[in-house]
């Protein structure tokens, strides 16, 4: 499947409106796929994937770190798969269909696909995984909070039952987030322990061959994987490079086939791209953005007053954050979503121009004259560590912020400091970071808003000490609207609040990419990138 | 020398019954200094995630033992150390024994590749230096031993890399060996020491320096000294008092440092180590560090202070060898 397919334009809202058209639509999808792929790539070659750090495990249905989700959906599948326009394509399932009430779902999977041990895959391992996920994974537990049951009348059909609905269900079943596990190596074990999580079997198109602590992975064609004849390549090797300079250098002498921008260095971008051998793909990561932000501490006298912070905002121009502190890798951001999620976005958010004026004003109302020496209060700026790019932001919030007699002082600290200091002690003024907005609002934005959610000690969840009932009520109404329309509006007005008090200022949103050796081709072709599952992935000349 | 081999013997014996105590206070400090990081396993493995819930934070915790009180966490360590038993990693979720064996041939391999290197080439350089002493050829080696002293590895290493991997293609840019390959006979041998050529020479430039710049001094010493000029008087040919006479004397400098240097070469390699992906040992504390993961940092702390107390027992023995006034206390 190459991007420039013609996308039939029917988008995610009025797709779950006629949950049986999809269904046909899916189908569709399938046949599609098969008839582009008819003048059959090459089969052979080993991909070299790097990592910028190891999983702690394999086992996707536990854990969710980047390393995790870049290896195991080339392992485990999920039910659909999304395209770059995030519509839904089969994977193991064929085709699906949802109560208007949402409150059933119906899965008809695909047969004959069989576990990497040759045990055949069906409804009771999807009913396994769903009820597994709901109790340990990260997100499953809020995503699959209301399934009651899922349903199995025949080895082919999986019913999903709900007793609330949950709007972005349907969204959330690609196998780098709700991976299908084998019911017949798991039941009755202890998930954490399980030795599969180091060992694993799935249905995906890559076997795990072996595993070096730290050091690499090798995962090996699978020979009966149900979408022949892909895979097309034998075997892809996960390397993990700590250092910065090497993954880049790995690129450059073609020991690296592909490396995504948690890898890469935005800095080195340029360069790579004029590489002869080097192309750069920056579609297909539309299923999980990420936004970067400064976040305030509430709590804190200097930021509780919202002129004060709009001030900040006043003295932080967007434009040139993205122009120049992320090389154009970025898209300014004036709210709390991603600009990428187009399908949310509000685009008529208040943006702040620059205006040192306003901002001198506002500090005044809010009660921060200006003393003898044109000081009006001194902070501390932390930054989340392990995103160069904000290294660099803390020095220009701390140069504009000089000019309105705001003092910064810099703040480093490794992760695990800063995790303590940031969501468990709250000892902040304020922070450079950002959010995984998810694939849905629900999921990656309202952790950070939602008022019940503070005090918790949490990592990456509300950190910030806001507390505005209505935006509470905006989401949580949001979160179980099935109707698309009024949806959007819950969130437009949410996203308008948020803009307007600035809980957290958005700067940009980064645009994700990777880099990758033209030898290799049809890497990236879902809304996912580097998660997906690398089936179509085949080496040119 | 035979008469001296009882010596060594209770010289080992009395060693081993001093470590233990050395090595049990070095756990107990270890241990305790470790926990003045802010931060632990658990935060790290969530941030890594990028999500996590109360109950997964809670899971994390009961799992590792990190909800119990300090000293009960103390006490369950020392009791799984005298049962040999180093504990279980968090973030790399393995046995940390199976972690540090896979990692110790790694590091012993580079760490004594460039020790060899090192001085080899650092004793023959200074003895040339001193032969030289003040004329020209030792003044342009003082210049280059003291830029290698002076560069840090990480980057030498990294412009060894853009010379001769990117460049001019002619080795690999990192790894220990090719993935998922076999390898045997002469042409695995071959092979592998390609992949060791530019980290074990990355580590060993500092030390050549280090060694050369030693050498010389104790060599200009050693040449004035009463001995070399009996030496010379009796017509003993220069190579003859050079080895036999100059050199003898002045390596016990040498091998004292060399020794400590080996103790240190054990975690000191962590950046060449992350340069050029190496999987070694230091690499594997500093991930340790920041992963907060301290099982694993104090297992390989504990077995770098064995290696430690090992080598200085080794130095005194090679000491004794080289030079029969020093005494075995």
């Amino acid at each position: 499947m190459k991007n420039d397919r013609t996308p039939t334009m029917i988008d995610r809202r009025s797709l779950l409106k006629a949950g049986s058209a999809m269904a046909v639509l899916g189908a569709m999808g399938g046949t599609v796929a098969l008839a582009e792929d008819a003048a059959a790539p090459a089969q052979g070659g080993t991909i070299t994937h790097a990592l910028a750090s190891f999983p702690t495990n394999l086992a996707s249905f536990l854990s969710t770190g980047t390393p995790q989700n870049t290896v195991c959906p080339k392992i485990f599948e999920g039910l659909i798969a999304y395209d770059f326009d995030i519509k839904p394509m089969p994977a193991l399932a064929e085709s699906w269909e949802m109560s208007p009430d949402g409150l059933t779902y119906t899965f008809k999977l695909r047969s004959g696909v069989k576990w990497h041990d040759g045990q055949d895959f069906s409804s009771a391992d999807v009913a396994f995984s769903i009820a597994t996920l709901k109790e340990v994974h990260p997100r499953g537990r809020n995503t699959f909070s209301t399934v009651t049951a899922v349903e199995t009348p025949d080895a082919t059909t999986a019913i999903f039952k709900l007793s609330a609905p949950k709007p972005f269900l349907l969204a959330a079943l690609a196998g780098s987030e709700t991976p299908m596990i084998p019911k017949h190596l798991y039941e009755g074990t202890d998930l954490k322990e399980n030795p599969h999580n180091n060992n694993p079997v799935g249905t995906g198109p890559f076997k795990f061959n072996s595993w070096e602590v730290g050091n690499y992975i090798i995962l090996d064609k699978n020979p009966d994987y149900w979408d022949k004849p892909k895979p097309y390549v034998d075997r892809v090797i996960f390397r993990t490079f700590t250092d910065i300079g090497s993954r880049v250098v790995g690129l450059e002498s073609g020991e690296v086939d592909l490396a995504s921008s948690e890898v890469v260095p935005i800095a080195d971008l340029a360069r790579l791209a004029a590489m002869e051998h080097l192309a750069v793909n920056d579609n297909g990561f539309a299923y999980v953005p990420t936004i970067a932000n400064l976040h305030f501490n509430l709590m804190r006298k200097e930021f509780a007053d919202k002129r004060v912070r709009q001030a900040v905002a006043y003295m932080i121009d967007r434009e040139f954050v993205a122009k120049a502190l992320w090389y154009g890798r970025a898209i300014p951001n004036y709210g709390p979503f991603s600009p990428l999620s187009k399908q949310w976005y509000a685009t008529d958010l208040p943006t702040y121009p620059n205006d040192q004026a306003k901002a001198e004003a506002l500090l005044d109302e809010a009660g921060f004259p200006k003393d003898g020496s044109g000081k009006r209060f001194s902070v501390t700026l932390d930054f989340y560590p392990d995103e160069p790019a904000y290294r660099t932001e803390v020095e220009y919030v701390k140069q504009q912020l000089g000019k309105v007699g705001i003092e910064v002082t810099i703040r480093s600290q490794d992760v695990s400091a800063y995790v303590k200091r940031i969501f468990t002690d709250h000892d902040f003024d304020f922070t450079a970071d950002g959010y995984s907005t998810q694939f849905d609002p629900a999921v990656g934005v309202q952790r950070y808003y939602y008022s019940p959610l503070y005090n918790k000690g949490i990592p990456f969840v509300n950190p910030l000490g806001y507390n505005n009932p209505e935006v509470d009520k905006l989401l949580e109404d949001a979160s179980i609207e099935v109707d698309e329309k009024k949806r959007y509006d819950l969130y437009y007005k949410f996203q308008h609040i948020i803009a307007d008090e600035l809980p957290v200022l958005p700067l940009v949103g980064p645009v994700k990419f990777a880099v990758y050796n033209k030898r290799v081709q049809d890497a990236i072709v879902t809304s996912n990138g580097v998660f997906g599952t690398l089936a179509n992935a085949h080496i040119v000349g | 020398m035979q008469g001296r081999l009882p010596d060594i013997a209770r010289l080992i014996v009395r060693s081993a019954f001093h470590a233990v105590p050395t090595i049990l206070v070095i756990l107990v400090a270890n241990f305790f200094l470790l926990r003045l990081a802010p931060g632990d396993a658990a935060d790290v493995i969530a941030a890594e995630s990028g999500f996590a819930t109360d109950e997964m934070m809670e899971g994390l915790r009961s799992r590792f033992g990190l909800d119990l009180p300090i000293l009960e966490q103390l006490q369950n360590y020392l009791g799984h150390i005298l049962r040999f038993d180093l504990g279980y990693s968090a973030r790399f979720n393995t046995p940390v024994i199976d972690l540090i064996l896979q990692r110790v041939p790694g590091t012993l391999i580079l760490m004594l590749s460039a020790m060899a290197i090192s001085l080899m080439i650092g004793i023959a350089v200074g003895t040339f230096q001193a032969t030289f002493a003040g004329r020209w050829p030792d003044r342009v080696i003082a210049v280059v031993t003291q830029l290698f002293y002076s560069l840090p590895g990480f980057w030498i290493g990294l412009m060894l890399i853009v010379f001769f991997a990117v460049r001019l293609r002619w080795l690999p840019t990192g790894g220990s060996g090719p993935i998922g390959v076999e390898l045997s006979g002469l042409s695995g041998l071959l092979i592998r020491l390609k992949y060791m050529v530019l980290p074990a020479t990355s580590l060993a430039l500092f030390y050549v320096a280090v060694y050369a710049r030693l050498t010389r001094a104790s060599v200009i010493e050693a040449k004035a000294q009463d001995y070399v000029r009996t030496a010379r008087a009796k017509g003993l040919s220069q190579f003859k008092v050079m080895t036999g006479h100059v050199l003898r004397n002045a390596l016990l400098p040498v091998t004292t440092l060399a020794g400590i240097h080996l103790g240190g070469l054990l975690g000191g390699a962590v950046v060449i180590e992350t340069v050029y992906a190496w999987p070694g040992l230091g690499r594997l504390a500093y991930e340790a560090v920041m992963a907060r993961d301290f099982s694993v940092l104090l297992g390989v702390l504990l077995l770098s202070s064995i290696v430690v107390i090992a080598v200085n027992l080794l130095v005194d023995v090679i000491q004794a060898f080289i030079d029969p006034r020093i005494e075995l206390k």
